[in-house]
Order: structure tokens, then sequence, then C-alpha cells
């Protein structure tokens, strides 16, 4: 459906629709043309009566416009602001600390001795791994708590998917760079802590989400402590630095673990037991 | 302002840094057709809410994009228009709103409408043939842009009538058009 | 608007409500009862927060066992919590603007929304100061904004007048008899003053269930020339009902 190029209102049409006198639908027909058209709005202001003006003038008048507040608050033109991000992400020193932590972490004990008898490559395979996991207990633990917040159509399976996006974004980086500065780069680190942090994630609907981070953190620690002498199990030690067999058997239980929180997606949107 | 005309947007970017010769000017271009527009709804209240549309726009100009100026400000104008509405319904709540506003209920001939040349003159006969209540149910939720819950606060009726009332005047206009015009013809959109 | 059957809730051991019937539309409703009557428990259900254990719940007319009905109704709801959190760091602007985009609505329509929200609770003088500097009853209006701006159909107040000033209290009412013409409001209160100057109805909960329904007015009847306990008659009329009164005519 075409319209014509310039289409105005008739000036009898205005006067009429000024007056108040215009029919009801040929006023449908103007009011739905005059948001978009100025030089009718402007003949329309030419043609306003004596007594509108001077009502117009009037509560012009009583606009006290320095008294507002606010007159530009550009943070909020557009959405979502950096208030939102820091509602789902919680505060940006927090991640900036873990961060660094992280990458001192890795690199120094990327370059640490290990005892004579280790198994491991380099303590950087024990703590490389944790890293995502200790990343998304931190936003969890810092991110937003607020039950209202929770009880909204983005504060469920949207939230979760967001803050493990930015774990992401932010974990594979920082244990990367931490490997090269340690030397230690090439360890095989992500399978395995791409499958903790999935497992976390799968774990959350049921036991929370911290829970499952430092339930999963005290396992890894055990496999750890079983890797290192005096045990030196050889089992631990393929577990932590995975080759072949075991980095199959990883990336299955990555799988399992996308597969259980896609499965129970809808749990992360539906109330809850405990409030 | 003397000179090139300077644009709505241009406007309102101004508005948005403090500048009151700006806001001046956006009075004078959108002041008179919303309040002619608003007291077509709400004659008592009409020059408040365009005072309230104004205050509304001063504070958010730094907030508006794109180029439909006076889309905006209808916006905010008809927001204010139902809060308005409903402080209305609780002083008086047997308040029924005249749903077509109290001027110019008058219908028009085939002939006025076709002079008046503002509408298909067979859409504006079709039109006229409705009742007020579902002129006004339709124009709430077509050119008004409110939702059918929206125009049901201002209409004062529930919500379940402006849906019903708003689906007969589309049923009959398609009627009245195709029997006036003697072909299948639907100017009229579904939605 | 909302409607429940037979919605029961337990907690642990405890059976906090039981065979709950509830079928409310616009307007403002009232829940009033003692500590521990479950009040707070029927909000956070209606507020989609807490699974129901028994029965069934509809909201907006859909139920919540799946999780894009619940997100649907989410998108229409406001709820303002009894102790709600909040980032002390975040103004008043940014906070409400943050629960408008999480609950999903249009970008461009946010920043408008939040305005219109923040002068719906007489807050725009702080809209832009910190929230750790507001008092609390600032801190609950600015709740309240968050609640409102998505202009929700079913509204839901865990005690929101704690903390208001009387002035404050009075136009708090105001805002919500107007919110009730065309919306659901639920208001859970100890507060009786507040029942009588807003709601159009009433419910008296004790120990999980819902022991009077019916208005302000006719709990004012029932307490008229009682001897119960209570500063006015419509306290008076609390107590009655609790005790098992009931006006005549009354389920």
């Amino acid at each position: 459906m075409s319209f014509p190029e310039a289409w105005h209102a008739a000036p009898r049409t205005l006067q009429q629709y000024s007056d108040g006198t215009l029919t009801d639908t040929a006023s449908w027909s103007v009011e739905a043309h005059l948001p978009g058209c100025e030089v009718c709005r402007e003949r329309l202001a030419g043609l306003l009566s004596e007594q509108d003006w001077s009502e117009l003038d009037a509560r012009r008048q009583e606009l006290r416009l320095a008294h507002q507040p606010a007159v530009n608050a550009p943070a909020l033109a557009r959405a979502p602001g950096w208030a939102s991000l820091r509602g789902v992400l919680g505060p940006w020193w927090a991640w900036v600390g873990v961060v660094l932590a992280a990458f001192a972490a890795v690199t120094v004990l990327g370059r640490a001795p290990l005892p004579p008898t280790s198994l491991l490559t380099s303590w950087a395979a024990a703590v490389a791994p944790l890293v995502p996991l200790v990343m998304v207990a931190m936003v969890y633990a810092v991110g937003d708590r607020d039950p209202a917040a929770a009880v909204t159509p983005r504060g469920g399976l949207e939230l979760v998917l967001i803050r493990t996006f930015a774990v992401l974004v932010m974990a594979i980086p920082t244990v990367t760079l931490g490997m090269v500065a340690g030397d230690t780069a090439g360890l095989p680190w992500l399978l395995p802590g791409l499958a903790l942090c999935a497992g976390a994630l799968a774990l959350g609907p049921s036991v929370g989400v911290e829970r499952s981070c430092v339930g999963l953190a005290v396992l890894w620690m055990a496999v750890v402590v079983a890797a290192m002498p005096p045990v030196g199990l050889t089992s631990a030690a393929s577990l932590i630095e995975p080759v072949g067999t075991t980095s199959v058997l990883w990336g299955c239980t990555l799988l399992v673990a996308v597969g259980v929180i896609a499965v129970q997606r809808d749990r992360f949107d539906l109330p809850g037991r405990l409030s | 302002m003397e000179g090139v005309r300077v644009d709505d947007g241009e406007l309102l970017r101004r508005t948005a840094r403090g500048d009151e010769a700006a806001f001046d000017e956006m009075w004078h271009r959108h002041a008179p057709w919303l309040l002619l527009r608003l007291r077509r709804r709400a004659p008592e209240e009409a020059s408040d809410l365009v005072q309230e549309t104004f205050l509304a726009a001063w504070r958010n100009a730094a907030s508006f994009r794109g180029v439909d100026a006076g889309g905006w400000l209808w916006r905010i104008a008809s927001r204010r228009l139902i809060d308005a509405s409903r402080r209305a319904t609780i002083r008086d709540p047997r308040r029924h709103p005249s749903p077509v506003g109290a001027l110019a209920e008058a219908t028009a001939s085939a002939e006025e409408h076709a002079l008046a040349d503002v509408m298909d003159a067979d859409l504006a006969t079709a039109l006229d043939a409705l009742s007020p209540e579902l002129r006004a149910a339709l124009r709430m939720t077509v050119v008004d842009g409110f939702s059918t819950r929206e125009a049901a606060g201002v209409l004062d009726v529930a919500e379940g009538t402006v849906k019903s009332r708003t689906s007969r005047a589309r049923a009959l206009l398609r009627h009245h058009l195709a029997t006036l015009t003697d072909t299948p013809h639907l100017p009229v959109e579904d939605e | 608007m909302i409607r429940t059957i037979d919605l029961g809730v337990t907690l642990g051991r405890t059976e906090v409500l039981h065979d709950l019937d509830l079928d409310l539309g616009a307007g403002v409703h009232g829940v009033l009862g003692p500590n521990g009557a479950g009040k707070t428990t029927l909000i956070r259900v209606l507020a989609t927060t807490l699974r129901h254990d028994r029965g069934r719940v509809e909201v907006l007319g859909r139920s919540l066992e799946r999780a894009k009905g619940t997100r649907w109704v989410r998108e229409r709801i406001g709820y303002l919590p009894q102790s709600f959190g909040y980032h002390a760091g975040f103004t008043a602007r940014e906070y409400v603007a943050y629960l408008a985009w999480l609950k999903r609505m249009p970008a461009h329509d946010v920043p408008l929304a939040v305005d219109r929200a923040l002068e719906r609770v007489d807050l725009l003088s702080r809209a832009d100061t910190k929230l750790r500097k507001l008092s609390g009853g600032m801190l609950r209006r600015v709740g309240l904004a968050q609640a409102i701006v998505n202009d929700p159909m079913v509204l839901l107040l865990d005690e929101p007048t704690a903390g208001l000033d009387p002035e404050q209290r009075v136009a708090f009412r105001e805002l919500l008899r107007e919110i009730g013409v065309d919306a659901c409001v639920i208001v859970s209160t100890h507060l009786v003053e507040d029942v009588a100057h807003a709601c159009h109805d009433v419910m008296i909960m004790s120990e999980g269930r819902i022991v009077l329904a019916s208005t302000a007015q006719e709990l004012a009847a029932l307490g008229a020339d009682s001897e119960h306990p209570g500063d006015s008659v419509i306290e008076r009329g609390y107590s009655a009902a609790l005790r098992g009164a009931r006006p005549p005519g009354t389920r």
C-alpha cells in the first residue's frame, strides 16, 4: 500500500479540528497524521485560537524547569547499561582480583619445583582447571542476591548463561597467559576445567551453584592429593593431565554435564523450594 | 528561531544539554496538537497533561532516539493520560468518560467526507456507521497505540469489553466496506 | 487474574499453607494476619519465587508448572519483597533500570518507564543518588518503583509500608488504589490502617488458612460493638475475626 507523496490536511480541515467541530472519523485521520508531519503541525499552530494560545502560554510559564532533576540521563539512554552488567556479574574489582590471582597462581605454580617422585609435569596442572570453577563461585557470591531480581524473565536461565559466558571469556585467556608466563604452555587443562565448570552448573539447580563449586573443588583437590607422593596414583595423575583415553573421558563428562544442563534448563526458571 | 529550520531531533539533543530555547521551540511546535488531541480524550485534564508531558520530555530528552519526535511525545502523553484516567476513576468510581470527547459527535454525509479529503470517503462513512463506543475502542488501540488493557483503563471498561468491541468494529467495517464498494476490499488491517 | 485451588505449601516439616482457595481480579486486596500466619509464604508463591506443594496456582491465566509460562508471567508482575537486596553502589535510577532490563522491557521504553516509575513514587529528586545514601523509607519506594516499572497486571507487596512515615504511607496508598483500577494488587500487611484506607477487600489469615474474606466496612461492622482488643473499630473487627467471629452473610 503506497501513500501519496506529500499529503497534507486541507486548511479548512485543520481549522475545524482546531475549533473542535471536525467529525470524529476525520479527526482520527488528522491525529494519525500530525505527529509525523511538521508542515501540518505548523499550519495547525497558526490556526490555534487566541484562547488556546494563552492557555498554553500560561502553562509554559508554570513549567519550572530549573528545579527539574536530571536534564541529562545518558547512562540510561541505552539499556542494559553498566548497572545491569554490574548487577549480573558483580563488581569489577572482584573480577580484577580473581583474574590477577588466577594469573599469578598459574604463573608462579608453573615455575614452582615439584617433589622428585611426582607424576605431574607441573603444579599449574592442578590449579588451572580450578580457575573457571572459582570464577563461577565468585560471580554467584558477589552477583545479585535480590529476590526481586530472581523473579524476572531474565533472572533465571538467561542469567546463568550470561554469567557462564563471562566466566569462560575471562578464565580461558587468563589461564592461557598464565601458562605462557609460567612456561607451561601446552598443558591440557581445558577439558577438565570446562567439565568441572559444567558439572557445577549441572548440579546447581539441585544443591545450589556455590555448594556444587565447593564440592567439586574439594573432589578435585582429593584427586590432586592422590596424584602426589606419597600416594602417587597414576590414574589420578592422568586425570589431572589427561592424554588419550582420559581426554576422551573428560570430553564425555563435559558432554554429559552440558546435556544435563540442557535437559533441566527449565529448572533455572521455575520457582524453587527454598526462597 | 531564525534562519535554517532545525529538526526536532536536533532540538531534543539541545534540550538534553539544557538549552531552554530549544525546549521552547519544541513547545511551540508540538504543544498545540497535543493539547487538541488530549482534549478530545480528557477535556478537563488536557492542559495539565500537556504540561506534564513536556516536563517529562525536558527530563528525558537525552533518551530520545530515532526520528519521530511527535510519536515519542505522544507516547509520553498517552502514559500520562492513563495515569490521569485511573486517578479520575478513584475519585469518582461511577464516572464514565465520554468515549468520544465532549466535542464533535456529528457525523457527515458522504460528500462532506469526500470534500474533507482526509480519508477514503467510503471508509469514513463506514466508520461513522459505528457506534461511538466501538469507534472509541478502535481509535484507542489503532490510532493512539494503547494496548487493550490500557484502553480499558482510559475508557473505564473491562479489558474483555475492549477486545470484543474492537473485533466487532473491524467486522462491521469490513462488512460495510464490502457492501459499499461491491468488492471484497479490505483496507482495514488485520492484526 | 489470580486463582489458587487447594493451595498447600510445606516448608521443612510444617504445613505453612493449607487448602487455600483464591479468586482475585482487579483491585487492591489486603492480606492481614499475625506473624507466622503464612502471609509472606502466600505472596512468595504468587510471585513465583517459591514452589507450592499441593493444589494449583494460576496467575493471569497461566499455571506455573512450566518455565515458559513462568517467564511469561514474570514479565507482567511486580514484586516487592519484605527485604529486598540491592547494590549499594547503584543509583535509584540505575537500580530500577536494571530491574526493567531483567523484566525484558524493550530497551527504548526503559528510560521513560524508569522516569515515570520514579515520579509515581515521588523519588525523582533522588533519582541519581546512590542507594546506600537513601533512608529506609526511600529505599522502600525505590523497591516499589522497581515493582511498577513494567506497569504490571499483578502487583505483590510484602509489608510495603514498613519504614514509611505517615505522610508517605498516605501517598503510597493512593498510588496503590490508582494501580488497582485495572491491576490486581495484593498487599500483605500487619498494619490494619493500610487495609482500611487502600483495600477493596481483605483476607485475614491465621495458621496457614484464610479465616475471613470480606471488605473493610464489614470488618469495621464486626468490630463495632465487640469487646475484642483494638484501638480502632477495624482493629477490633480484626481481632474478632481471628477468634472466629463472622459478619452476617459471609463465608
